[in-house]
This record gives structure tokens, C-alpha cells and sequence, in this order.
């Protein structure tokens, strides 16, 4: 059984963990530059649909596809629209008959700016920063030293995008107003032959989905704002966050990419702290996750390892000075010297938790709540944490914003005869640190929510058995330890500890032998004065990094 | 208790025999490419360094912490080994050398004396090999290495024969640099009318200059002013003006080259330089090196000047080697002598050939015949420069000699210069 157990574990752990090698080369990033069209394409049908929304889904996603990783060719408009035109007349729409139209129609256009003395010469030396000078002709006066393969480099990273929309629909069921959205970006590249013969490949089509959903609520502060444009008000809401989802997960896709994953190389280690020539120019940012690399000899034979896992702690400005190195740490992997290089590890910045744990410390005090036959003050608690990195947003690393949401199975000890369950639920918003050393980081929070204590079952009664039930909510306060063991990139073990105080009951109500009650926070604090929700908690779980956001 | 000892004992002495056995200051790495010339006295070389901690606990620890450190030193060690032993044209070409060099080598594979010549180091390892599953390192760093200071270094350490020597021996050696012309053209109207031939003889000379040699580009019509019709006729070889002009001028050794262009990928220029150097007074070949640009958008002049430094580096390594073995052989001298056959009869002109034969023997320490006819004598010899260090006074021994000993002939001087002597005997 504990062997099956084991290997249950394993398989989960090889799972969750994703694959580790990629095709990214050794060292620097080398600056991409892109050309795409400004508006997106859609058929008739589809772009009727958005109605205005398109111009947000448009703006939306070129904010996701121009990031700093890439300069921007501005192309013509019109050139985009003749290839559209031109593709409306072929039977199938295929990788290969997009790439021929563009072929004829954008491509000319890029070659051009690619062969811009100026342009050229403004991106070589983007592409020789940092370097040093070595040679007879670099260091010989003005030589501008454009080398064939620096050129072989310059006309082979060019890229072509073409943003689309296939479905944009918003439903409303009388009850929900959905929005769903099926959009992406295809990807060609432009290769360019030493001869001067030029094709576009196409790399990747990136199709994501994303739906966003609201209830409709007739009692809500929104229906009381918008009255008769409530629904109106709701269905743009839905589109626009379905149209920032979509967004989001474009721009993690992209980043996925083999040939748009940042790379660099490490110009310092100190310990588990190393230095990469990585920073904003390329759009670093806090806590991103780097893979770092190295050559292993073995048998005689060097091989491309992965050597060590690092995390981003202090992101530097090299746009004007490319020695201006940002830090990482190592987390995962045995200590490196300087002289590898890292390449990135795009993943979200949502993470998730399970925790199982006790509670104690508590009171359902057995005499306001007759039915218990001595005071309940201990729980089995099961938490669901959703958190997200804040470190981009706040400028510190590892600071999260939890989402808790917990269930308490109290345990309690009831009359004879009595029966019922005994539950604490709790929703908190809390803000969390972590400081890391390596593997193993420990952890302090803040937090505040809302808790409630529901009890009910059935007790022998006058007339046979009769139902009770009690409803208390609080509003509640914590504060908590924590410690977390990095088993893989995403994947974590965590112990937490906890206190949280409930001062004041927000309402009660039920119903018992006196009968039924319905209590103000004033009430309900005179009358469940020793009842308290607060108390010690311990928990053991697991946290885990989306790699990417579900489609 | 005894073997306790015993043991602790060969332990001690096993742990000490790596100690010994390394002691050595020689690279552990040999390896090096020669990548070009970065100036005229600089070459740029990617070597490699390696380090194994010797470290019996922690070893890991040592290559992390210190590990780039050793190995750098290493790097450093192996870029000067390549330049002492590796390529096409090592600085240590000799056996001699190699013998004289093996007595100093520890010492000069220290630490310290190395850093001397290395002119620039690469920040960071272009490569990191973890060797031995982390209890090593291998490293690939580019540096620069000032060759012209390191030959001087093994010049005073006496390992390589001092230039100041050989000059005093065989005085300043002279160059004539020159342009291969298509036929019908002459050097002149190439150096005048085509600007790639210019630069590139421009670079020569400025490379040949910085070693202090003595340069001679025949730019000026003089030069072919010089050339006298009987010159030419007697060097029997009209075909090869640049062999007629390095005579005439007297040089010891004459470069030529030529100039190509190709087109690369993206539109980009390659510059091909061939150099070559001969043997004055021979014609004979003492070098052949073709050197490459980078394939360059633009900037055509200093694409020829990287192809040319690239050549002219290695064909004057040659040139030093070929300058060295004439050292123990002797100065070289050709001597084409002509003889008024009509005015002898065929027994006089045997006795004045014999006289003639003895009198060259006589003054120079080895001899070659080129041509021997009724009417033309034509030799190269080696003289003793201790003995003769200027072509007059082997002009002198031989008419003193000759004239003496054939009563009925008189040998005089055409023409000199410092490696041909033109000679007639006719009757007095």
C-alpha cells in the first residue's frame, strides 16, 4: 500500500512538474524585431459581434504581443489590408496561404526597413552591446565592423503577427451574462537566405479561450446605479474582463515560445545570488522564474544541463548601461560559478494551495448553545488558497494578496439524542511575504475576513424530535507563520501556523427550543458574548504554480 | 600500533605524490586557437583552462569558489603555450630552441611573468565545462597576447638568438615589398593607380617598420631606371620583374602580394590577401600565406589590412627561421660572373675557370653553381660573416686572388650591391 502510495506521489510530482528543456541557445536574448497589423482579424460575423468591444480587444492585444522584449516595425496599415483582401479570395485559409500572401504583399515592406543602413546599424549595435572589443577591426578608429553574421542575425529575427478573433459572444440566460472569447495571435517568421531569398515560416498559432461570467442580481448596488442599463452595464463588464483574461494569457503564451524566451548570461555568483545581463530593456520583471544552464562533461562528451532553478529579486535598468546586472536567487540545484546562463521560465503569477490542518483555541460556548453538552473548541480545517504574486504591482518580491477560503469541521460533543453537524466557514483576504533561502522560505501574513458558524441537526423534542439551527457571522482577524520546501519549480510543500481573533459578532440567527431568532450585531454579541471563532491553527498542504492558465 | 603508524606513514606519503608530480608551472591545458591579428604586435587566442581541485573534502566547493579563478590562470598559461608550440609558425620553431626553452620553462610559466603578455582578457569565459562531476572545470577564454613582447623575453632568456645578434652578423635585414603585377603592368603603375595594392603595401610596410627591418617599396620610376638592360639579361630570368628589381636593389628578401575581393553572404565584402616571401638572391620561395577578412558590409580598407596583417604575421615567422638558418650557414651571395670567351682560347679559359672556381671556394664557406658555361658563371655562396661582412670585402678577396693568380685576365666589378655581384673577367 505505501508502495503504491509512493508511486502515486512520484507520477503526481513528475506531472505537475513541466519539461525542462527547451531549444533556447546559450547566452543573450537577441532582440526581435515585429510587424503586425493594427487591426485584428475576423470574419463578418464575428466583428459584428464585438461592436465596439473590438477596438479594447485590439488595443488589448497589441499591448500583449508589443512587450519590451521586441522592437516595433511600424508597417503601412494598408499593406495589411490588401493581404486580408487577397486572403478573402482563397478557398482555404491555411498557415501556407497566409504565408504566401504575406509573402507578396507585407514582407517587400520589412525587407526594406531591414535593409535601412540607419535601422540597421542602430540595431547591430543593440546586438553587440555590452560586448567587449576585441578584435583588429572593432577596435580599429570608426569601424562599424557589420560583420555577415551579425546581418545573418539581424534579417533572421524578424517576426510577422497576425492578431485574430474567431468567436466573441456574450450570452445572457436570464440568470448569468456570459462572454466568451476564442482569440490568439499566429506567428511567422521572416528567414532571409545569405543569398538575399526571403520566406516567411510560420512558428506557432497561439488560440486561447477565455470566458468571464456575472450573475444577475436585481438587488445589487449595480442595478441601483445603471437601473435600466444594468444589463447593458453587465455585458460590457463581462467582455471587458473576458477581453484582460484573454490578454493575460496571450502574453504568457507568447513568452513561451522558444525563439521570444529571454535569455543571459551570469556575469556574478555569490553564493545562491547571481547577477544575469538581464533587466528592463528586455522587460524583467520581480520574481519572474530563470532556468540556469550550464555544460556538463560526461563520458567525454559536453552536454547542454539544466543546472538550477532561480528566481528574479532585484530587477536593474540597463537601458543605458548594459553592465547594470539584475540579481536572481538560486532556489533549486546545486551552487554554480559564474559563466552559465539562464533562459526564462514563463509561468503565471497565480498560485494555488490545499492545506489541511487543526485549529484550536476556539469556544461554541455549551452555555449559549444549549444543545452542545460542553464547550467546542477544536476543529479539523480544510483551507483552498488562491494567491497572486504582487511583486510586478508593489515593487517587493514575494509579496502575495491570498484569497482564503476555509471549512472547520468542529468537534464537538453533543447531548444524548442530539444530532447535527457543526461547521465554521471562513473567507479571508490576506497579504503575504516570503523570504527564501534556496529551497526552503518561511513566511508571515496579515489578514482579515469574515467567518461563520453554522450548527444544525435535530434533537428530541414535545411532539417527537424537532430541528435547531444556528447562523453566527464575524468578522475576524489573523495573523500567521509560515514555512514552504520547494520540491520543483512549481510544486511546494507548507507547514502554517496561525491566530486569528474574532472581537465582534456581525449577526445571528436560528432557531432552538426557545424558538426562532434573528439577532443585530448588538444582539447577537450580548447574547453569544463567550462564543468565539478565533484561536490557534496549525496546517500542512501543498502550493502550486500555474505554468499557464487553463484554456 | 605499529601498523597504525606504518599506514599513517604511506597514507602521509601517498597524499604528498600528487603534490610532487604536479609541481610543474606548465599548463594543464594545451589547447589554443590562433584566432588573428589584433595589431601589428598583438595576436587574439582562445584557450582553454582547466583546474581540478586537489581537494580531498569540499571539492565542489573549491571549483564554485575559486574554480574560474585557476582556471583563468590556466588559460592564460595555454594561450602563450599556443603561441610557443602550436600553429603553423610557433615562435619556437627549433629544436634548440625547444631544448634552451625546456630549462626555463617552469619559471617561465609562472603566474606572474604570464599576465605580463597578456595584453587583453576576456571578462567572462565565453564556455564553462563542469569536468568530473563538478570536482573540475574546464574554461574557454579569449585573450590577446603581445607575440613582439614575448619573443623579446625569450630573446633575453636566451632561448631565442637576439635580433641585435644576427643584425650585428648579418647586419639589418632588407625587404622589398612589392606588388604582383599582371603582365604588362609595372608595380609602379600599380602602386599609383590602384588604391587596394596601396594600402596593402602600406600595411607591410608599416608592419615591417614597427619590427625595424628595412622596407623598400619601389614606387618611383628610378628603380626601373636602375635595372640596366645587361642586369636584366644576365639574371636570366625576364620574366620576373620583381626578382630583377629585389637584385637590382639588393634586398635580402622580397615580399610580394596580391589583392582579392569575393563577394559573401548579405551582400557583404571578403578580402583576401596572399603574401609571399622569397629568397633574394635565389628566387627561391620562403613563405606562402593567404590571409582572410571577416565577410564586412563596407569598410574596404580595413578588411585589407585584417587580411593582410593575418598573412603578413605568419610569412614573417618564415622569414625569421629562414633568417636564422642563415646565420649558421653564412651571408648568402650570388655572383654571376662574365667572361669575354672570344679573347681566350679554350685552354686559357679553362686555367682562368679553374683559377675563378678556387678563388670562390676559397672566400665563402659553402657553394652552390647555378650556371656554368663558356661564357657565364653563375653561383650563390655563403661567406663567413665574421669574415666578410659587407659584399665589397668579398669583392676584394676575390679580384686579389684572381688577379694574382691569372696573368693573362683581370676580373672587375660591374655592378654590386648586398646580395649580387656582377662580375667580368676579360683579358688585361
Amino acid at each position: 500500500m505505501k508502495q503504491t502510495l509512493r508511486t502515486i506521489t512520484a507520477l503526481l510530482l513528475l506531472c505537475i512538474s513541466t519539461p525542462l528543456l527547451s531549444e533556447e541557445t546559450e547566452g543573450s536574448y537577441v532582440r526581435k524585431s515585429i510587424s503586425g497589423p493594427n487591426s485584428i482579424w475576423a470574419n463578418d460575423d464575428t466583428l459584428e459581434a464585438m461592436d465596439d468591444m473590438r477596438f479594447q480587444l485590439e488595443s488589448t492585444l497589441k499591448e500583449s504581443v508589443r512587450i519590451p522584449r521586441f522592437d516595433l516595425n511600424r508597417l503601412p496599415e494598408r499593406l495589411f489590408t490588401t493581404a486580408k483582401e487577397t486572403l478573402k479570395e482563397e478557398e482555404e485559409l491555411t498557415n501556407a496561404t497566409i504565408s504566401k500572401t504575406m509573402k507578396t504583399t507585407v514582407l517587400p515592406e520589412i525587407e526594406k526597413i531591414l535593409n535601412d543602413p540607419a535601422g540597421q546599424k542602430k540595431r547591430i549595435d543593440m546586438l553587440k552591446r555590452g560586448k567587449e572589443k576585441v578584435s583588429f577591426a572593432e577596435t580599429k578608429g570608426k569601424s562599424a565592423n557589420i560583420l555577415s553574421s551579425d546581418l545573418e542575425t539581424l534579417f533572421n529575427s524578424a517576426y510577422i503577427y497576425v492578431p485574430f478573433v474567431k468567436k466573441f459572444e456574450t450570452i445572457n440566460n436570464g440568470v448569468l451574462i456570459s462572454t466568451k472569447i476564442v482569440t490568439g495571435v499566429a506567428w511567422y517568421k521572416v528567414l532571409i537566405s545569405s543569398s538575399g531569398a526571403s520566406t516567411l515560416k510560420h512558428i506557432k498559432t497561439i488560440s486561447v479561450r477565455s470566458k468571464s461570467s456575472k450573475v444577475i442580481n436585481y438587488n445589487s448596488y449595480d442595478y441601483t446605479e445603471h437601473g435600466e442599463d444594468y444589463i447593458p452595464f453587465l455585458m460590457e463588464k463581462t467582455q471587458e474582463l473576458a477581453i484582460k483574461q484573454a490578454g493575460k494569457k496571450i502574453q504568457l503564451e507568447i513568452k513561451k515560445i522558444d525563439d521570444f524566451k529571454l535569455a543571459g548570461i551570469v556575469t556574478e555568483a555569490k553564493g545562491s545570488e547571481y547577477k544575469i545581463n538581464v533587466g528592463t530593456l528586455e522587460g524583467l520583471k520581480l520574481d519572474d522564474a530563470y532556468i540556469l544552464m550550464g555544460y556538463v562533461e560526461e563520458d567525454g562528451i559536453e552536454t547542454e544541463k539544466e543546472l538550477g532553478f532561480l528566481r528574479v529579486t532585484h530587477v536593474n535598468d540597463n537601458q543605458n548601461d548594459p553592465e547594470e546586472y539584475s540579481t536572481t536567487k538560486q532556489q533549486l540545484g546545486a551552487l554554480q560559478s559564474a559563466g552559465g546562463w539562464v533562459k526564462e521560465y514563463p509561468r503565471t503569477k497565480t498560485h494555488v494551495a490545499m492545506n489541511l490542518g487543526y485549529a484550536t483555541g476556539l469556544n461554541i460556548d455549551a452555555s449559549e448553545i444549549p444543545e452542545l453538552k460542553e464547550n467546542a473548541t477544536s476543529a479539523i480545517v480544510l483551507e483552498g488558497i488562491v494567491a497572486q504574486n504582487l511583486a510586478e504591482v508593489l515593487g517587493t518580491p514575494q509579496l502575495f494578496g491570498e484569497l482564503v477560503g476555509s471549512i472547520g469541521f468542529i468537534e464537538n460533543t453533543l447531548d444524548s439524542g442530539i444530532t447535527g453537524t457543526t461547521l465554521l466557514t471562513s473567507l479571508y483576504m490576506n497579504v503575504k511575504k516570503k523570504y527564501w533561502h534556496r529551497r526552503h522560505s518561511t513566511s508571515w501574513k496579515l489578514g482579515v475576513g469574515y467567518d461563520y458558524f453554522k450548527m444544525s441537526g435535530s434533537k428530541p423534542g414535545l411532539g417527537g424530535t424537532e430541528d435547531y439551527e444556528y447562523d453566527i457571522k464575524a468578522i475576524g482577524f489573523l495573523a500567521g507563520v509560515g514555512y514552504e520546501v520547494l520540491l520543483t519549480k512549481n510544486f511546494s510543500l507548507t507547514l502554517s501556523g496561525q491566530y486569528k481573533v474574532t472581537p465582534f459578532l456581525t449577526e445571528a440567527s436560528g432557531k432552538n427550543t426557545e424558538g426562532s431568532f434573528d439577532l443585530d450585531a448588538s444582539d447577537a454579541n450580548d447574547t453569544f458574548s463567550e462564543t468565539k471563532f478565533g484561536g490557534a491553527q496549525v496546517t500542512l498542504g501543498f502550493n502550486y504554480i500555474f505554468p499557464s492558465f487553463s484554456n | 600500533m605499529k601498523h597504525a603508524k606504518t599506514f599513517t606513514l604511506i597514507l602521509l606519503l601517498a597524499l604528498c605524490l600528487p603534490l610532487q608530480l604536479n609541481a610543474s608551472n606548465l599548463p594543464e591545458s594545451r589547447e589554443g586557437t590562433i584566432v588573428n591579428a589584433a595589431s601589428s604586435a598583438e595576436v587574439i587566442v582562445n584557450a582553454t583552462g582547466i583546474y581540478y581541485s586537489k581537494k580531498k573534502f569540499g571539492a565542489k566547493k573549491d571549483i564554485r569558489k575559486y574554480g574560474i579563478d585557476y582556471a583563468s590562470k590556466d588559460a592564460r598559461k595555454a594561450a602563450v603555450y599556443t603561441l610557443l608550440f602550436n600553429g603553423t609558425d610557433p615562435i619556437l620553431s627549433t629544436d634548440t630552441e625547444k631544448q634552451a626553452f625546456n630549462s626555463i620553462q617552469d619559471s617561465f610559466f609562472d603566474d606572474d611573468s604570464i599576465t605580463a603578455f597578456i595584453t587583453f582578457e576576456e571578462s567572462r569565459p565565453s564556455k564553462k565545462v563542469s569536468l568530473k562531476n563538478g570536482k573540475g572545470i574546464k574554461i574557454v577564454k579569449q585573450f590577446k597576447v603581445n607575440r613582439d613582447q614575448l619573443v623579446e623575453s625569450l630573446e633575453n632568456k636566451n632561448v631565442l638568438v637576439k635580433r641585435d645578434t644576427i643584425e650585428d652578423l648579418l647586419g639589418n635585414p632588407s625587404i622589398m615589398v612589392i606588388p604582383q603585377t599582371p603582365k604588362g603592368k609595372t608595380p609602379i603603375d600599380l602602386l599609383s593607380s590602384d588604391e587596394t595594392a596601396k594600402t596593402a603595401a602600406a600595411v607591410v610596410q608599416s608592419f615591417l617598420t614597427a619590427r625595424q627591418y628595412e622596407v623598400t617599396l619601389p614606387d618611383q620610376q628610378s628603380f626601373l631606371n636602375n635595372l640596366s638592360n645587361s642586369q636584366l639579361n644576365i639574371a636570366d630570368r625576364e620574366e620576373d620583374l620583381a626578382y630583377q628589381l629585389a637584385l637590382s636593389i639588393g634586398s635580402d628578401i622580397y615580399i610580394d602580394y596580391s589583392v582579392s575581393h569575393s563577394k559573401a553572404a548579405y551582400d557583404t565584402d571578403k578580402y583576401s590577401v596572399t603574401v609571399r616571401a622569397f629568397e633574394t638572391t635565389t628566387g627561391r620561395l620562403l613563405g606562402s600565406e593567404t590571409g582572410h577578412s571577416e565577410p564586412r558590409k563596407d569598410e574596404k580598407f580595413v578588411s585589407i589590412e585584417e587580411a593582410m596583417l593575418e598573412a603578413v604575421n605568419s610569412v614573417l615567422s618564415r622569414i625569421t627561421t629562414y633568417w636564422k638558418s642563415d646565420l649558421e650557414k653564412g651571408i648568402q651571395y650570388k655572383i654571376i660572373t662574365s667572361i669575354d670567351a672570344d679573347t681566350f682560347s679554350e685552354a686559357e679559359l679553362e686555367d682562368l675557370q679553374d683559377v675563378y672556381f678556387n678563388t670562390i671556394e676559397d672566400v665563402s664557406k659553402k657553394t652552390k653553381e647555378i650556371i656554368v658555361t663558356s661564357r657565364t658563371i653563375d653561383y650563390l655562396i655563403w661567406c663567413d660573416p665574421e669574415e666578410y661582412d659587407k659584399p665589397r670585402d668579398v669583392w676584394r678577396k676575390i679580384r686579389r686572388e684572381f688577379n694574382t693568380n691569372v696573368p693573362k685576365a683581370r676580373i672587375t666589378s660591374l655592378n654590386q650591391n648586398r646580395k649580387l655581384l656582377l662580375l667580368k673577367i676579360s683579358p688585361k
